[in-house]
């Protein structure tokens, strides 16, 4: 599949890639070309300009630590995520994470800051096109009217997002640096996400991620991530992530749960967190999982059935309460 | 059309090449210096048949832009073997069998050598996490496994040739 | 018996280095300077009357060759059996993909600018998509030459199958479906026309060179010999790379422009305009006596043909009559109907309708065993087709290692000790148990009353080494370093004086009807070792002048022509072959050998005869692993066992069954053209399933080597067949883990979990 022609511009410095952004209507940022480039063979998205962000690495992209972060510069590969001693050390399942991203090929390709900005995926979407035949109406992804899964007009698009660090990193607390035709600004990573299956980041034309900057877990925090997919390489149909202080007499002083791919967005079960806290994870459990399925969306938009994925979060689930509450910290598998 | 005038190396030849900026990395290989051996099997990224180290590192040339593979370097399967004498990756896949159509082969040849390029002794779970972004329709990918263990048998008796 | 030198050697492929090199050229690699590179626009509809093509903005664009559309093809229909297709659709289309136009141009992204410029008018026409409801007299007609949507269909009866219902004492019947599967090759297809003088010449990775150039004369209203087809290095083929619409399209674009030509399939084109394996639904009923003898058997097919037809009802025949001939039938009734529908034309892949066919009567046989309260590995082994049998479809095997397979198959996986489900250690969620299943294959199925074999050449070069040439096609599966080992051993020389032409030319090759229905070792080997042993006969008799002795007083050893006995007396072939030379004006001795396996032609109502010289036969026991909150599946161990007869090459045959059992793994668990509305969802390897190296189980492969006396040094068939029975395999044993009985390949985690919520409720 060839790419459609498209030119490329090669800012040196944050600034001028700002600016071609705003001179061109059309431009997408281009880091690791892994997803964006395969989006575009398969000509959902023509974009007439590229900005090949590779000049910028030098500045962006870095592991390094202070005192109360660790600091991801958005073009850090994923490869040296899942191989950094210091995540390796301090932040295991954010290794993890990245580890279960694709392919080791794709990994030295592909970045932090485009994971955390993958497109949302639906099949309807993704495979709408095939050698130029339509076999679904251009959906309301692609700028139609209607929506496949539902086969209704003008209803939500249910695009799912399919990231696997973000949500290791939204159970992190982390914020993400922006940067864009406005200057500079940061936010909560969560708030990145806007929900909405078409545009599924609160990013302005222009604007790409910076940084990721990670608060070092307290003392006694534990964390867990757990991915489901059919085979490898294959994008995640169900991830959580969590993270979890206990207190010296067992009981839950802090929670973060995670759900990835069971929505339009990652997003934290606050009710399941709010359940947690203060009592033993033991005895939660149940009741956790119960909340965490209530609250994630299975839609029939990818190859593995619902209720395979519904049954299969029980179990995700419930593997990261206990490893994330176990006596000891073992190393995060996906 | 606009197109770039690179730099490369290829196989251990400097190449000075006017690219198009949205030609991949495996169509310049193929289409203009020749080098077939680079497989397309998906052009999508979902088969590791066109893998290739770019500064020693295995990316899918299906989905890297050529123009930003200036002032680097390429290792494709045509550049494994020295004098004309084959690779010991390349030896083992004759012997142990891990060759049957042997079109996945050059990408499953390129990843191994990444692999053991950096773990000398891999485990069979170790070299099957390695090589799960490459697709083998033939073999049910037995005896590939078995020829990189014997491959890499050979390169730790010869440190530092390979 | 005499130690062979050759055959029964581990000896790697003879092609194996050009690959790992990178230097074989494979359909994909064949370029001209100047070529030009066609691209298809294809159909957005599954059924629809085309009103009006619009090609005039085509024109203008910059390299544009040619804009061919349906009208510009010569229009007569084509086709193996039925004669249904034309080279692109004319006034109709009759499935999402189908061809509708074809750009040429200076290069790809051209072509592929040049299809958005291309406006085509359709009316919708009603699509069908369920087989089973398109022959309802209401449903929409696909092809007016075919009534009800009926490709093609028969019924047979055997013994008395009414009597025999009455002799049941137990019954076990069900609805059985197999969803489409991809062959899944590496290399998508590509071809390289390019037409001169009246003659166009085509580069494919064809597994039956000579059978495509037929369907490209056939397309094209030309000769045979105005084509001449040259087989490319192969990458994988498994059914997928014969018989396939590319190549003719190529073929037709090449006379319409004035350099070669590149069509090329891009990986998502193999999924919507490929010809992915027949999806079926297979109703069967199965009736076994008090003593587990089975006595009565009832099957009702209905094939999905997609919108043409291709070989598809070969396929329907094997998948409802092959897996019979297992086990020791003599009543049964059998229906099939093959049904047009709006969708991708089905075609053959590895197995040919086999894995569709074993995967029901494998679960039925289960079933009735728990019936009778059996062991089912006792009642296989009891119905079991043994050597010198005559099956009730007439055929013949003079070798049978099916009851060994079985056997050994059991006792490597611990039949005895995991028939009963186990949980792992706390975890009761966790439950594994074995399930077993056999197959019988043919090796070469005749297909035609004439001519059914292969022609080998064996040519004795002037340094003594030889140069075998057949017109069969190597996919990769190593036939052509078999047929090196056959021809060494049948004239002693080294394996390594051996070479072999690697591909196959239309204009200068023997010939051979290609690679399919497991035929090269039993077909083509014999009639390379006819070859061989002509030559042989040729040198000695030379050989005999020179040494002045008789003939059948010398042997040749490892190149070496002797006198028996005398070993002194002695001259190589080298010399043999300088003198035979001279004495004929400089001529090379040829050996030739021709082999037409005296198999039957049946009778096309009763489908009855020996259709084949010999059968593989084996069996594969697995254990498997079932997560029943989740219902996730898992194989922990297939154990293969395999009756080739004879093994000429323990590596590469290995190499076949771990392939095979990869695709049987994939086909029973991973992997699916999904549809939709007649649309492929996941026309992609990573959504399709396309399996992965971890998600290969341990594996053991073992063969049973029986003496098959019709094959070369008593060979049998191997490469197709150990696709077979995985999928029965596995779904007995998650029936013996579970009691849920799944009825649909690919087995599905959310059948089973439901079968698991109906029996906690029954109980």
């Amino acid at each position: 599949m060839k790419l459609p022609k498209f030119e490329i511009f090669r800012p040196e410095s944050l600034g001028e890639a700002v600016a071609a952004f705003e001179c061109h209507q059309s431009a997408l940022p281009l880091a690791g070309g892994t997803d964006l480039l395969v989006a575009m063979k398969r000509r959902l998205i023509r974009p007439e300009r590229l900005i090949d962000l590779t000049a910028l690495n030098d500045q962006l992209a870095y592991i390094k630590e202070d005192a109360e972060m660790i600091r991801i510069g958005a073009l850090t590969r994923l490869i040296e995520i899942e191989r950094h001693p210091l995540v390796i050390k301090r932040l295991p399942f954010l290794a993890a994470a990245a580890k279960s991203v694709a392919s080791i090929q794709i990994r030295h390709s592909a970045t932090l800051g485009g994971n955390i900005c993958l497109d949302n995926r639906c099949y309807y979407y993704n495979y709408g096109l095939a050698s130029g035949v339509e076999l679904w109406e251009p959906c309301l992804k692609r700028s139609g009217r209607i929506c496949h899964v539902t086969g209704k007009f003008d209803d939500i698009c249910y695009a799912v997002y399919s990231g696997d660090t973000a949500p290791v990193l939204i159970s992190l607390d982390s914020h993400v640096t922006i940067f864009g035709p406005r200057g500079e600004r940061t936010i909560p990573l969560l708030e990145l996400f806007s929900g909405v299956g078409q545009t599924p980041f609160n990013l302005e034309r222009g604007e790409i991620l910076k940084e990721v900057e990670i608060p070092l877990p307290k003392n006694g925090t534990r964390f867990s991530f757990q991915k489901f997919r059919s085979q490898e390489v294959d994008f995640p149909l169900a991830s959580v992530a969590v993270s979890v202080r206990c207190g010296a007499d067992g009981v839950v002083e802090e929670a973060r749960i995670v759900l990835g791919a069971l929505g339009c967005a990652p997003f934290r079960v606050r009710s399941a967190e709010d359940f947690l806290k203060g009592r033993r994870p033991g005895e939660a459990s149940e009741a956790v999982v119960k909340l965490c399925r209530r609250e994630a969306q299975f839609i029939n938009n990818v190859h593995v059935a619902p209720t395979i994925r519904r049954h299969v979060l029980v179990r995700l689930v419930k593997t990261c309460i206990a490893e994330a509450t176990s006596n000891e910290q073992r190393a995060n598998r996906a | 059309m606009n197109k770039e005038l690179i730099e490369l190396k290829i196989n251990g030849d400097s190449q000075e090449i006017a690219v198009p900026q949205h030609r991949t990395l495996l169509d310049l290989l193929r289409e203009e210096l020749g080098l077939m051996g680079s497989k397309d099997g998906c052009d999508v990224g979902e088969c590791g048949a066109c893998t290739v180290l770019l500064d020693g590192e295995p990316v899918l040339s299906c989905l890297t832009l050529a123009v930003r593979c200036r002032g680097r370097e390429v290792l494709t399967i045509e550049g494994l073997a020295r004098e004309g004498k084959p690779h010991p990756l390349q030896e083992a896949f004759v012997y142990e069998g891990g060759v049957q159509c042997g079109y996945c082969t050059p990408g499953f040849i390129m990843m191994a050598k990444s692999i053991l390029d950096s773990n000398p002794d891999p485990s069979d779970e170790e070299i099957r996490a390695g090589l799960t972004g490459n697709l083998c329709r033939c073999t049910g990918y037995v005896k590939i496994i078995q020829a990189i263990k014997v491959a890499a048998e050979k390169i730790r008796l010869s440190p530092g040739r390979y | 018996m005499e130690e062979m030198i050759s055959v029964g050697r581990g000896v790697p492929n003879v092609e194996a280095f050009e690959k790992v090199m990178g230097r074989a050229r494979y359909g994909t690699d064949i370029a001209f300077p100047g070529m030009l590179h066609a691209k298809v626009l294809r159909s957005p509809l599954p059924h629809g009357r085309i009103s009006n093509v619009d090609i005039s903005r085509v024109r203008s664009l910059v390299g544009v060759k040619a804009v061919l559309v349906g009208t510009d093809t010569p229009g007569k229909k084509y086709g193996e059996l039925n004669r249904d297709e034309t080279i692109m659709a004319i006034d109709k289309v009759r499935f999402m993909g189908e061809e509708v136009a074809v750009v040429v141009a200076t290069n790809e992204e051209t072509a592929l600018e040049a299809l958005e410029l291309i406006r085509v008018d359709y009316q919708p026409l009603p699509a069908i998509f369920d087989p089973e409801k398109a022959i309802n007299p209401d449903a929409p007609l696909i092809h007016d030459e075919f009534p009800n949507n009926i490709a093609y269909q028969y019924h047979i009866d055997r013994g008395d199958v009414a009597q025999g219902w009455k002799e049941a004492a137990v019954v076990a019947e069900g609805r059985f479906t197999a969803a489409s599967s991809h062959q899944g090759y590496m290399e998508p297809q590509c071809c390289v026309a390019s037409y001169e003088q009246g003659r166009v010449t085509v580069w494919y990775p064809s597994q039956s060179p000579f059978r495509d150039q037929g369907y490209i004369a056939d397309g094209l209203g030309v000769a045979r010999d105005r084509v001449r087809f040259i087989q490319t290095f192969v990458g994988g083929a498994f059914g997928g790379k014969h018989g396939q619409r590319l190549p003719v399209l190529g073929a037709f674009v090449a006379t319409r422009v004035e350099k070669p030509v590149r069509l090329s399939f891009s990986r998502d084109e193999e999924f919507i305009a490929g010809r992915p394996s027949m999806a079926c639904s297979i109703y069967m009923r199965l009736g076994l006596n008090r003593e587990g003898v089975i006595v009565a058997k009832e099957a009702k097919v209905f094939g999905d043909n997609g919108a043409y037809t291709i070989f598809s009802p070969r396929i329907l025949d094997t998948m409802t009559r092959r897996p019979d001939n297992l086990y020791r039938q003599r009543n049964l009734h059998n229906e099939g109907l093959l049904v047009y529908t709006n969708k991708t034309p089905s075609g053959a892949y590895r197995g040919f309708g086999n894995p569709q066919g074993t995967f029901p009567l494998e679960s039925l046989m289960d079933e009735a065993a728990h019936k009778l309260k059996m062991d089912p590995l006792t009642v296989r082994l009891k119905n079991a087709t043994r050597a010198g049998d005559v099956t009730v479809h007439g055929w013949r095997p003079k070798s049978a290692g099916l009851v060994q397979c079985l056997e050994l198959a059991a006792e490597r996986i611990g039949w005895g000790e995991k028939g009963k489900p186990k949980a792992r250690g706390d975890a009761t969620h966790l439950l594994s148990a074995v399930g077993i299943a056999g197959f019988i294959h043919v090796c070469g199925r005749r297909q035609m009353p004439t001519f059914y074999g292969s022609q080998a050449l064996v040519r004795v070069n002037m340094d003594g080494a030889i140069t075998v040439i057949t017109g069969e096609a190597d996919l990769g599966q190593g036939s052509n370093t078999v047929f090196a080992q056959i021809a060494a051993e049948e004239m002693g020389l080294p394996f390594e004086d051996v070479m072999v032409q690697t591909q196959v030319d239309t204009d200068t090759s023997p010939q051979g009807l290609g690679t399919f229905s497991d035929r090269l070792t039993s077909i083509g080997g014999n009639a390379v070792k006819l070859g061989a042993a002509d030559a042989k006969r040729q040198l000695l008799n030379f050989a005999s002048e020179m040494l002045e002795a008789a003939v059948d007083d010398l042997e040749i050893k490892a190149g070496v022509v002797m006198v028996k006995g005398s070993p002194a007396r002695a001259v190589p072939i080298k010399e043999v072959a300088g003198y035979a030379s001279k004495r004929r004006g400089g001529a090379l001795i040829l050996g030739v050998g021709v082999y037409d396996p005296p198999s039957e032609f049946p009778d096309p109502t009763t489908l009855y005869g020996n259709i084949s010289t010999s059968y593989a036969m084996g069996a594969q026991a697995v254990e498997v692993e079932v997560n029943t909150e989740t219902g996730e599946i898992k194989v922990l161990k297939v154990v293969a066992v395999h009756d080739a007869g004879k093994v000429i090459n323990p590596l590469l045959a290995s190499g076949q069954i771990e392939g095979a059992v990869a695709q049987g793994v994939g086909s029973a668990l991973l992997e699916q053209i999904a549809y939709k509305k007649g649309r492929v969802i996941n026309p992609s390897l990573l959504c399709y399933g396309e399996t992965r190296i971890g998600s290969m189980p341990p594996m053991e492969v073992h063969f049973v080597e029986t003496v098959e006396p019709m094959g070369p040094f008593g060979a049998k068939g191997l490469a197709e067949p150990a696709i077979v029975p995985t999928a029965a395999a596995v779904a007995n044993a998650i029936c013996h883990a579970t009691g849920v009985r799944l009825r649909r390949v690919p087995l599905s985690p959310s059948e089973l979990l439901s079968g698991l919520r109906i029996l906690k409720r029954e109980s």
